[in-house]
């Protein structure tokens, strides 16, 4: 019904919690750096539109966090948030791939592996002493 | 690089800079990477931690709280409750007596309430597997977005947000000694030139352009 509404207004997004409020059905509609919220009234049939633009940092912010873990049964409602999932998930998947073919170019460069396990070491024994503060 | 000059120095401890970073920043790249996976794919039946949790409540004698402001009142009471973490959504009812605060760290999240009047406190504990730690390590920088006015209160969080600053700088320096090694092979400039603009492109369509398509 949301996707419906959104069809007669023109508007397009991620839909995220649709609720009622003051007996109006109130549909929020996201885009990086740009909300809207249309508040459907449906005894009148009306809805309102309102838009707020939010800029370049709220856009990095939305993006940085899309879709992420909540709304997890209506999230990716938009097929560009999709797009952004895939493109996000394969991103990870070339970082770790890039990252073991970058331990496999120092360990071919014997003149470099003293000092690398030393950094290794150094990154790992670093890593799990923080995260043990923050765990333990 | 071709066509500057260079000092012949430059390439080489830009090459040991762009590998030494690199090993350095090794796991974290592994954690931040694999974590946020996990937090992209919250239907992976293998990751469900929420459901999995384990809660025990207690109660436990208390003193009085000492401390000039709440914050150093929340401490007081951790202190004598053995806890650590970090402190969140303080609630205080002078009028009933109450006192109660949340106290977060990766995997656990603990609930307090006191009754100051009776000198007890309940304590509610919410732990989580592995799953749920590496989920929370991903998202814990100390401050909610929801609630700005707080402060990074535990020095835990304070040396976890400078690794993830530490380690920012750390992929920017990748970054840009890679675009320096990459374009100082002549013959790979061209295809380079075309997956670089695709993929500044593409990600400029997400930051900028999606706001305007109707």
């Amino acid at each position: 019904m949301a996707k419906a509404i959104m069809r007669q207004v023109g508007a397009t997004g991620e839909i995220r919690n649709i609720h009622r409020r003051k007996g109006h059905l109130v549909i929020p509609v996201m885009k990086p750096g740009q909300t809207t919220t249309l508040w459907v009234n449906p005894k009148s049939g009306m809805a309102e539109v309102v838009q707020k633009s939010s800029g370049f940092w709220d856009a990095l912010f939305y993006l940085h966090k899309s879709p992420g873990p909540h709304l997890a049964k209506i999230r990716g409602n938009w097929i560009l948030t999709r797009i952004w999932t895939y493109l996000v998930d394969s991103i990870v998947y070339l970082v770790l791939f890039i990252s073991a073919s970058g331990i496999y170019l120092w360990a071919v460069i014997k003149a470099e592996r003293k000092v690398g396990l030393i950094l290794v070491g150094a990154g790992c024994l670093s890593f799990f002493l923080i995260a043990s503060t923050l765990v333990l | 690089m071709p066509g500057l000059n260079v000092p012949k120095s430059i390439p080489i401890w830009n090459r040991k800079l762009h590998i030494y970073a690199g090993l350095y920043f090794l796991l974290f790249i592994w954690l931040f990477a694999f974590s946020g996976l996990l937090l992209n794919h919250p239907k992976w039946e293998f990751s469900q931690y929420w459901p999995r949790r384990t809660e025990t409540s207690s109660e436990h004698p208390i003193r009085p709280p000492a401390g000039t402001d709440d914050l150093a009142r929340a401490r007081d009471l951790m202190h004598q409750l053995e806890m650590t973490g970090k402190i969140e959504r303080i609630r205080v009812d002078p009028a009933e007596g109450r006192f109660a605060f949340r106290v977060v760290q990766p995997g656990r999240t603990v609930d307090v309430r006191t009754d100051l009047n009776a000198e007890m406190a309940q304590v509610k504990k919410i732990e989580t597997n592995g799953w749920g730690v590496l989920h929370m390590l991903h998202q814990f920088n100390g401050v909610r977005m929801e609630a700005p006015e707080e402060h990074r209160d535990w020095f835990a969080t304070r040396l976890w947000t400078l690794s993830m600053d530490a380690l920012c700088v750390g992929l920017i320096l990748l970054v840009l000694s890679s675009l320096y090694m990459w374009y100082q092979i002549e013959q790979k400039r061209r295809p380079g030139l075309m997956v670089f603009g695709a993929g500044l492109f593409s990600c400029g369509f997400f930051v900028f352009g999606l706001r305007w398509i109707g």
